[in-house]
């Protein structure tokens, strides 16, 4: 890394350069103020929101609430807790095929160049779209639905995406369909910075494609995948399927993340709407539990977060 | 034939070759996808609905001109909404995307209090996720006057993002002989960021910019919740799907999707390699 020469470091003896101290001002003035606003500010008021009644009365309701729905059989969030474990856990199992993915587009496996591109499509049509033409293919009209029926011995059509015995299992299958590509900026840039010799001189001591994979390139890009999974594991009440715009959340679909936007959903239009108050304690013992999960693995994996630059 | 094939032995060959056919599969049903909405967008509304999969008996272009007049949520038509998309996506974009660039520039060839804790603070938010701030963000947003308003699109700058710890590395790495001869030349600060050094950071600019761009462009959640009186395209087709109970055209709904997906996968063909070989994450042990 280049040192950087820094003449302010030299200020003690010489006039205050007032174009510098304007320049300064003019990068970082605007980033803090909205980051202290709209970061700083909202997060301290709906901690202190989740403690409160929508007329500001104190109260601790909503986190008894939030208890029993959390541990009701029944609870709506007990529901979507376990859909947002199995999420991630599924997002976990299948990380390391993705990255395999990403492997074998670098190492140029036939028409890669066509894949790089293709392969991008999921992020680039929008969401809205996806979801609208997966509902028809999976719909009582489209093969699939059929030949699921068919297979399981029904004598009727399933709607895959509104009946609760098989509308998760249809949310996981678009989310591995679509996530088949994984993080393919991210990789793709990580492996191009693999040296080049270091792979050739495996090759020549015939090392196989998997010995090349497993024992010189995982190692080379460690930090990337702790990293990766250190952040995943940190954010791991984000991890959702698509139900918002393929079930609405119903049929037992439900995940946290989901539950806390359509809250918010719900309530908008009136910026005192007693929902905004308990979403903010459910919101608040999810921040505590993933704080918890975050220490522990920060505490376990701090040799390779450290090793980690971006 | 294939380069990359030459080298290998037989049960490589027969791997890497294996690979691509199910890459090839996966890769065909994302074109299916664009495909699929191309030629609903031709159909009648019948033939969608009932003959998901064949091709149209008529090809319906005429679709693809009815869209423009009939994508129509509460008053609010597609022209509206194509500018609706543009508004919310440029201005947030364009202004997050220099703020940051600057932002990380500044802190990291500039030693003054406070110039490490972006860095720090970035961190410590990545890694510390809060969750159910929706509510309170809602409400300071009220509170400002920021809901169902336009000019909210220039409050949306965020300079301690992911994308700080990009142009970050890249302006650490960045020589600051640059500067120093710029400013032998008699440059001030302003001329040396805006002449010599943002120019070079134009590749990543450019990357970031457009993979922002584009996830701005697909998004519906924020103008869902917070400017649901002007509705970006996404959200006009999302609002339109709900309201089709009573007026179903799921040709003309597919036509719009059509329409949306074009100015991302052009702009994507475009920059590909722009995009792909100016980010990386994590670095290299070694």
């Amino acid at each position: 890394m280049t040192a950087v020469k820094n003449p302010i470091e030299k200020k003690n003896k010489k006039p205050i350069n007032w174009i510098r101290v304007a320049f300064i001002l003019f990068s970082i003035l605007l980033p803090w103020v909205f980051f202290l606003v709209f970061y700083v500010y909202v997060n301290i008021d709906s901690i202190f929101m989740a403690f409160q009644t929508s007329d500001g009365a104190w109260t601790v309701d909503h986190f008894v609430r939030a208890f029993k729905e959390f541990t009701s059989p029944d609870g709506e969030l007990l529901i979507a807790l376990k859909n947002t474990l199995i999420t991630f856990a599924i997002g976990l199992v299948t990380y390391p095929f993705k990255v395999l993915v990403s492997y074998f587009l670098y190492k140029k496996v036939p028409f890669s160049g066509v894949y790089r591109i293709l392969f991008f499509l999921p992020a680039m049509i929008f969401g809205v779209a996806i979801a609208m033409v997966f509902t028809q293919f999976v719909g009582v009209y489209g093969p699939i639905a059929k030949q699921i029926g068919e297979w399981m011995g029904l004598s009727y059509i399933p709607e895959l995406l509104a009946d609760s015995r098989f509308a998760n299992y249809t949310l996981w299958a678009h989310m591995l369909w679509l996530g088949f590509p994984g993080d393919l900026i991210i990789w793709g840039g990580t492996f191009a910075r693999i040296p080049a010799d270091v792979l050739e001189s495996g090759q020549i001591d015939g090392v196989s494609w998997l010995g090349e994979f497993t024992k010189i390139v995982v190692p080379l890009v460690w930090p990337t995948v702790a990293l990766q999974l250190l952040l995943s594991f940190c954010g791991i009440f984000g991890a959702s399927t698509a139900n918002f715009l393929l079930t609405g959340g119903a049929y037992g679909t439900q995940t946290l993340s989901t539950w806390l936007y359509m809250q918010t959903l719900a309530g908008a239009g009136d910026p005192n709407a007693p929902v905004f108050n308990y979403m903010s304690a459910v919101g608040l013992i999810m921040t505590v539990i993933a704080v918890t999960i975050t220490m522990f693995m920060r505490k376990y994996t701090n040799k390779m977060f450290t090793d980690a630059e971006f | 034939m294939f380069k990359s094939l030459k080298r290998k032995s037989l049960p490589e060959k027969i791997l890497y070759c294996f690979v691509s056919l199910i890459f090839a599969a996966v890769a065909f049903s994302y074109v299916y996808i664009l495909f699929w909405m191309f030629m609903s967008g031709a159909k009648t509304h019948t033939e969608v609905a009932l003959d998901t999969f064949g091709l149209p008996t008529v090809w319906h272009w005429e679709n693809y001109r009815d869209v423009m007049s009939m994508l129509e949520v509460n008053g609010v038509g597609f022209w509206n909404m194509l500018f609706n998309s543009l508004w919310w996506s440029i201005i947030p974009v364009t202004l997050s995307i220099f703020t940051q660039c600057t932002f990380s520039y500044t802190c990291s060839k500039y030693k003054f209090p406070t110039s490490t804790w972006p860095y720090l603070i970035i961190l410590v938010v990545m890694t510390l996720p809060i969750y159910g701030a929706g509510g309170a963000s809602y409400r300071l947003g009220w509170r400002l006057g920021l809901i169902n308003n336009m000019w909210a699109a220039f409050m949306n700058i965020s300079g301690f993002s992911a994308s700080y710890l990009y142009f970050n590395a890249y302006f650490k790495n960045l020589s600051w002989t640059y500067a120093e001869a710029a400013q032998i030349d008699g440059a001030n600060d302003f001329q040396v960021y805006f002449r010599v050094m943002l120019p070079q950071a134009m590749p990543l600019l450019t990357a970031l910019g457009i993979t922002s761009w584009i996830a701005q462009w697909n998004d519906y959640t924020y103008i869902l919740i917070n400017q649901p009186k002007t509705p970006t395209l996404p959200v006009g087709i999302y609002n339109f799907n709900l309201e089709m109970t009573y007026r179903a055209r799921l040709d003309i709904l597919f036509a719009a999707c059509f329409y949306v997906c074009i100015p991302c996968i052009i702009l994507f063909i475009v920059f590909n390699k722009t995009i792909t070989t100016n980010v990386s994450l994590g670095g290299i042990k070694g």
